[in-house]
């Protein structure tokens, strides 16, 4: 599980297929010349942490280790995209040849070479763009490749025929290969054919594997009365009538035959093709198969095949860009066929936007592409929030962050359920922004003075969501609705408002290594405050417990400037937010009290009543044992049975007199209990948290009443203040009125 | 989902391709999953197959291009897992024999543990058809599958050429394609398969039942299958990491084990780090720590940090499991019970002065009550091998200790925090600690999740203030002119002697050693501890430039933390940072 962290599309390449009267086609593919691994799936790599041992191995190791890292870093910066072209694979080999201390890859280091050369020219713009975060999760894939690769290498005899596929087609770059003639081990013909399924798989996912490599995709099957999609509102009455039609014939075998209307519509008029097939081609992790596959499915495949049926519904788009592709190769069939690909992508919108899934995929950043003048994103999401600490050895993004209450938490990570945008206390959060306002306005391609860049100038850590709206004037859904969006697209973080009131803790998911690089970063930004490293000192080491933020703010002048800091410190995933839980613990002498209350009303009630002795007498047993949480063990015998015997019982209250061993407990001593749901208590519980308020001033037991339900320890005290509007004085005087009853806990 | 956690096969089935009839279900359990049956044949017959088997057709029999490789493909809400083979003999009727033994799955479950045992059914399926054509002639029609008789060789030539045959098998048995020769008519040599479709019912239904199978074919071959999960690849482990057994390893020791593994055995404890079992068993690091990891990936180790009273634990966000999970509590309380505290069965020497313990004198009788306590309760899931009560003295004095509540237990987690060690968590509570052994009581928070630890990385302020590290650091980090510094010299009083040790390192080790060396020594009498220290400096300053906490720091330099406080003060201002 601990590597579903980290985004791994492992994607080798897509193709698009079509069919039409004259038979499947494979219109397009990118990467020209994908790696295809021998079938074999992406090698798990160890997670590391810490790859430095050095006392145990040669000194100089982590040198090296971080050297090598740097080196393959570079390497993926020039080489760009590297990955994506059959020098990928070689690369990952011949650095971890190195790292094995075996030797240079010789095979693997010359289609580095060669690939690099090519792609050199592709993607310049490409590389220029990239920014830190893509270098950093470089960087982290690099680390993971680094160390599974001595696995790859041993099967190294299964690998050769795709190496040596890869360096012959290097070699004849010079030489112009101009053709495909093989595709992942295939026929081209073949695979086209392996994606052309029958029209009963259509319209549905498709997933086909040879050994460890996926064909993955959403086969798109024209209905039968000529349209693709299904609209809901029929437009007209031939629409129905042919519906009805493709109900009743659902049966038949295909729909090639079945063009009548072929005519009639003017946007179909010349469309021979009847199905056609965008399919992703992955080799994931064995372990991770099923994982990798649906995420891809989900966020990409499904939706791009959607974008792309009603495209084709609107305006033929891929039947016409098919069209143009094909004409297209035909056309340069003579040019090497890097010169061709170049050609194609900067000609067909479609090509061009299967070349950019293709590699923002292969980086797991977010896909933009341009269809007919409309923006469309996707994205895998990427998991950087976290509610609870993950495993020890677990690797994650660097700057992941910690908080089990964010209502932003999940957002859109569960596959099966839609994004919650009605979580009551999303407004009650506040964001931080991952970029800079503006350039974030620029990317998402908003227009200057439009709502959205204006909230997104207006926002500040320290003020929530509701506050926001008020400012404004947005609707309150419309602001959660932007909200959701910017942390959905990875440009912002929701965090509870800065306060200087707020305890931050260094996270434990802290990227400590990162500290002295990023150390440069934070001077920039705060080239007054302490260094970066000291900074975190500050915070962490504070006396006996984490202490409010304001205890390390000199004076009141430099709120802001530190409040800044700890935003930046929030963002990159330094510290986190310590909130506060509260649980409602019944202490014995309250029950002692309570249980001697009851006891003096039955025996009111029995005076009154004065028969039937036995039977209240049974029932005082019965409340005892229900009560008595095993305190004194008189004999040694008994003492695992006893152990046993009160497993689970102090918590559910609900089904008492199921306790045993009511022998030992002459010696009636009461336990403390926590209620875990002081909203639903039961008739004693109540009493019992009667009693622990009694002789209280009213407002404390006002408030005591107000705050009951959320004493369960899942609502933090922060969130609470915010949203019941609740003054921190007031809480403290709740907290020391009712310090023996009120456990509190402090986590992120 | 079969009783041991791995997913059922909903159906399986036996596919060929028919010369005349293309490609076609021979078999199928249970009867009518992939196509319609015969209803009165089997009762059993489901009303509907699965799926439409008709739209699957070519990639159950797929070109050759696909074969002899494990495919799957999905249809509806079922994968489909097969290993299809196709096999070129002239003496078949179309040249060429294709066959498909495919299991059936629900769609979103994990069929990794099928697939390698497919791929190797299918392998020796090919094999026994290639060497005896034992599927193709266990079909009641079988003639269809090969060429008219007249084609080939007189029938008397098999009958007499069983030598023959057991040699040509050897040199032929990983061939594609066959020559007329090797065809057997007569029965009596042929494999003993009673029918593919009882062999195939055989392996459903103890798979799904038993998780494994042993069902013999023949005298040489056998269907031979126990599933075992697909286990992610344990984590990289550090020196510092402490194991700590979940199960009785003791129990499990093999005489075939590995050595290395047998010789760290009695030392994984909970308490002592992955380097010290290296040193205790006097085996290699390298290979104990390898030793730990198998022993993780197999789920019977897990791993803990090294326990001090210097260290910091706080609750995480898990801590309300303890509460609302019914049995945690009560494991714990089972778990952490001491009769004599933390410290009873040591032989308390300086730890007295930490906590008061009032038990301590009783520590010898009451050790056995806990030692009949611990033999009952069985269902713990950590071995506590090491807190050995091994006292079995008297057992005639009765006493009582009483159990810690679940509310106090809850309470004491809680009031951890990522400021406080736990020697002062110890002193603020040690009235409630009286019968707890703290170790098992962190341990236990720790396996659960409910704690964790608070790393404790000392940062030196000189990386942050006196030199720019960020130019230091982008010089380092570039690989290709490490020898190209930019710093201010002037400031780096670099000393003659300094660069005669430092010679192995690169360039920015020495500045930080010059940097530390501000205030020279001359003391050229404790010249070898000074070298000594100087090494030391140099080792400690690399760790500190990569933001190491204390566990790994005292483990690489294999010093005490007290020590290595003692250095870091002398080379110059430090502080820390609790993550």
């Amino acid at each position: 599980m601990s590597s579903l962290f980290l985004p791994n599309p492992c994607l080798l390449g897509i193709l698009l297929s079509i069919s039409t009267h004259d038979g499947n086609q494979l219109v397009f593919h990118y990467p020209p010349q994908p790696n295809e691994y021998g079938y074999r799936p992406t090698p798990l790599g160890n997670q590391v942490l810490n790859t430095e041992d050095d006392d145990y191995s040669s000194s100089s190791n982590d040198e090296i280790d971080d050297e090598l890292l740097d080196m393959n870093f570079y390497s993926i910066q020039n080489g760009d995209d590297d990955y994506s072209f059959s020098a990928g694979g070689s690369s990952r080999g011949s650095v971890g040849a190195e790292s094995n201390g075996s030797g240079v890859n010789v095979l693997g280091t010359s289609t580095n070479s060669g690939g690099k050369s090519l792609l050199g020219i592709l993607d310049e713009q490409d590389r220029k763009r990239k920014d830190k975060e893509h270098k950093r999760r470089n960087l982290m894939k690099n680390i993971i490749m680094g160390e599974q690769v001595g696995q790859a290498d041993t099967s190294g005899s299964n690998r050769s025929p795709s190496t040596s596929l890869a360096n012959g087609s290097v070699s004849d770059q010079e030489t112009a290969v101009c053709k495909v003639d093989k595709l992942f081990g295939f026929d081209v013909d073949f695979v086209s054919e392996l994606v052309t399924p029958p029209k009963q798989l259509c319209n549905s996912r498709f997933e086909v594997s040879v050994e460890g490599m996926a064909f993955l995709g959403l086969p798109i099957h024209v209905n039968e009365d000529g349209n693709w999609r299904v609209s809901s509102h029929a437009k007209s009455r031939r629409d129905k009538t042919s519906r009805k039609k493709k109900v009743s014939s659902s049966t038949e075998s295909s729909g090639e035959d079945d063009e009548p209307d072929h005519g009639q519509k003017p946007t179909k008029n010349d469309c021979q093709m009847y199905m056609f097939h965008l399919v992703f081609v992955m080799n994931p992790p064995v372990i991770e198969y099923n994982h990798r596959i649906d995420e891809m499915f989900h966020y990409i495949v499904s939706r791009m095949a959607l974008l792309l049926r009603y495209e084709q519904q609107k305006s033929n788009y891929v039947w016409n860009q098919s069209k143009l592709i094909l004409d297209l190769r035909e056309e340069l069939s003579s040019l090497s066929l890097n010169e061709q690909w170049k050609k194609i992508t900067e000609k067909s919108s479609l090509a061009r936007m299967m070349a950019q899934t293709f590699k923002a995929v292969s980086n797991s950043e977010i896909i933009n592409i341009e269809i007919n003048n409309k923006m469309r994103s996707f994205q895998i999401p990427i998991r950087t929030e976290f509610s609870s600490l993950p495993p020890q050895h677990t690797q994650l993004l660097p700057g992941s962050t910690l908080s089990s209450t964010s209502p932003f938490n999940s957002l859109g990570l569960d596959l099966h359920s839609s994004a919650q945008t009605n979580d009551e206390n999303m407004v009650h959060y506040a964001l931080i922004m991952l970029d800079d306002p503006e350039s974030v306005i620029r990317d998402i391609q908003a227009e200057r003075h439009s709502l959205i860049a204006n909230f997104i100038r207006m926002i500040k850590p320290s003020e929530s969501l509701s506050r926001l709206a008020t400012l404004s004037g947005l609707d309150i859904a419309e602001v959660k609705l932007f909200a959701n969006h910017l942390v959905y697209w990875r440009r912002a973080k929701a965090f509870l408002p800065l306060s200087p009131r707020n305890v931050y803790i260094v996270s434990p998911l802290a990227p400590l290594s990162d500290v002295y690089k990023d150390s440069n970063l934070f001077k920039q930004h705060f080239p007054n405050l302490p260094p970066l490293a000291n900074f975190l000192s500050l915070i962490s080491s504070s006396s006996s417990k984490p202490r409010p933020i304001n205890t390390i703010i000199p004076s009141k002048d430099h709120r802001d400037l530190y409040l800044d800091a700890v935003a930046w410190l929030l963002r990159h995933g330094y510290i986190t937010q310590l909130q506060t839980f509260l649980y409602l613990r019944i202490t014995k002498e309250v029950k002692i009290k309570v249980e001697e209350e009851l006891e003096m009303e039955r025996k009111n009630k029995k005076n009154k009543q004065d028969g039937d002795d036995s039977s209240s007498e049974d029932e005082d047993d019965s409340k005892v044992a229900s009560t008595d949480n095993t305190t004194k063990k008189r004999e040694q015998t008994s003492f695992p049975y006893s152990i046993s015997g009160s497993a689970g019982s102090d918590l559910n209250l609900e089904s008492p007199s199921q306790l045993p061993g009511t022998v030992y407990f002459e010696e009636e001593e009461e336990e403390d209990t926590i209620l875990l749901d002081p909203q639903s208590a039961t008739a004693q519980e109540r009493r019992w948290i009667a009693k622990c308020v009694e002789g209280q001033p009213l407002e404390v037991i006002n408030l005591f009443y107000k705050l009951l339900k959320y004493m369960n320890g899942k609502t933090s005290l922060e969130l609470l203040m915010v949203k019941e509007n609740i003054s921190r004085q007031d809480v403290r005087k709740l907290l020391v009125a009712l310090d023996k009853h009120v456990t509190t806990v402090r986590h992120w | 989902m079969s009783s041991d956690g791995f997913t059922s096969i909903i159906s399986m089935f036996y596919a060929v391709f028919h010369p005349t009839e293309g490609t076609k279900v021979v078999c199928q359990v249970p009867s009518g999953s992939i196509v319609p049956a015969d209803k009165s044949k089997d009762s059993s017959t489901l009303a509907a197959p699965l799926f439409d088997f008709d739209s699957i057709k070519n990639y159950v029999i797929p070109k050759p291009a696909l074969c002899n490789k494990l495919v799957t493909f999905k249809i509806s809400s079922y994968r489909v897992v097969g290993f299809p083979v196709n096999i070129y003999a002239s003496h078949y009727a179309r040249n060429s024999f294709s066959f498909n033994l495919c299991f059936v799955f629900k769609y979103e479950d994990d069929t990794t543990p099928y697939e390698g045992h497919v791929k190797r059914l299918g392998r020796m399926f090919r094999a026994l058809e290639e060497q005896s054509q034992m599927l193709s002639k266990a079909d009641k029609n079988h003639e269809d599958f090969f060429k008219p008789q007249k084609e080939l060789e007189p029938k008397t030539w098999s009958k007499t050429s069983n030598y023959i045959r057991i040699i040509q098998d050897e040199d032929v048995g990983d061939e594609v394609t066959f020559s007329n020769q090797n065809i057997k008519h007569s029965e009596s040599s042929g494999p003993i398969l009673a029918s593919i479709e009882s062999l195939v019912q055989q392996i459903y239904q103890d798979l799904n039942n038993y998780s494994e199978c042993l069902i013999p074919i023949d005298s040489a071959n056998s269907v031979d299958i126990k599933l075992f999960p697909i286990l992610p690849p344990p984590p990289e482990l550090n020196a510092y990491d402490v194991p700590i057994a979940t199960v009785k390893l003791e129990t499990m020791v093999d005489p075939l084990w590995d050595p290395t593994m047998v010789r760290i055995l009695p030392f994984i404890n909970g308490i002592n780090s992955i380097k010290r079992i290296s040193i205790l068993a006097d085996a290699d690091y390298e290979l104990t720590r390898q030793c730990i990891q198998h022993l993780i990936h197999f789920r019977s180790v897990a791993v803990l940090d090294v326990f001090q009273f210097s260290n910091c634990y706080a609750p995480t966000s898990q801590i309300c499991n303890f509460l609302r999970d019914p049995m945690m509590a009560s494991e714990c309380q089972g778990y952490v019970i001491s009769s004599t505290g933390t410290f009873g069965n040591l032989p308390l020497q300086r730890r007295q002065d930490l906590g008061s313990n009032p038990d301590m004198e009783n520590a010898s009788t009451h050790s056995s009550l806990l030692g009949t306590e611990r033999s009952h309760d069985g269902q713990q899931s950590f071995s506590p091998k090491t807190s050995s009560y091994q006292n079995h003295k008297s057992t005639q004095k009765t006493m009582f200790v009483p159990l810690p509540s679940k509310a106090t237990l809850f309470y004491l987690y809680c009031c951890m925090n990522q400021n406080l060690t736990l020697r002062q968590w110890h002193l603020e509570n040690s009235k409630l600690l009286t019968h707890i052994d703290i170790r098992r009581f962190v341990t236990f928070g720790v396996l659960r999740g409910i704690i964790y630890r608070v790393r404790t990385y000392p940062v030196s302020n000189k990386f942050s203030t006196s030199i720019d590290f960020g130019t230091l650091y982008t010089s380092y980090n570039d690989a290709a002119n490490p020898k190209k510094p930019n710093y201010n010299v002037s400031v780096l009083p670099v000393t003659k002697n300094i660069r005669k040790y430092s010679n192995d390192y690169d360039d920015d080790d020495k500045l930080i050693e010059a940097a530390e060396n501000n205030d020279k020594f001359l003391d050229l009498t404790g010249l070898k501890s000074e070298r000594l220290r100087k090494q030391q400096e140099i080792k400690l300053s690399r760790l500190l430039k990569k933001c190491r906490d204390f566990d790994m720091i005292c483990t690489e330099m294999s010093l005490p933390k007290k020590e290595v406080v003692e250095i870091l003060t002398k080379m110059g201002d430090w502080s820390v940072i609790n993550s």
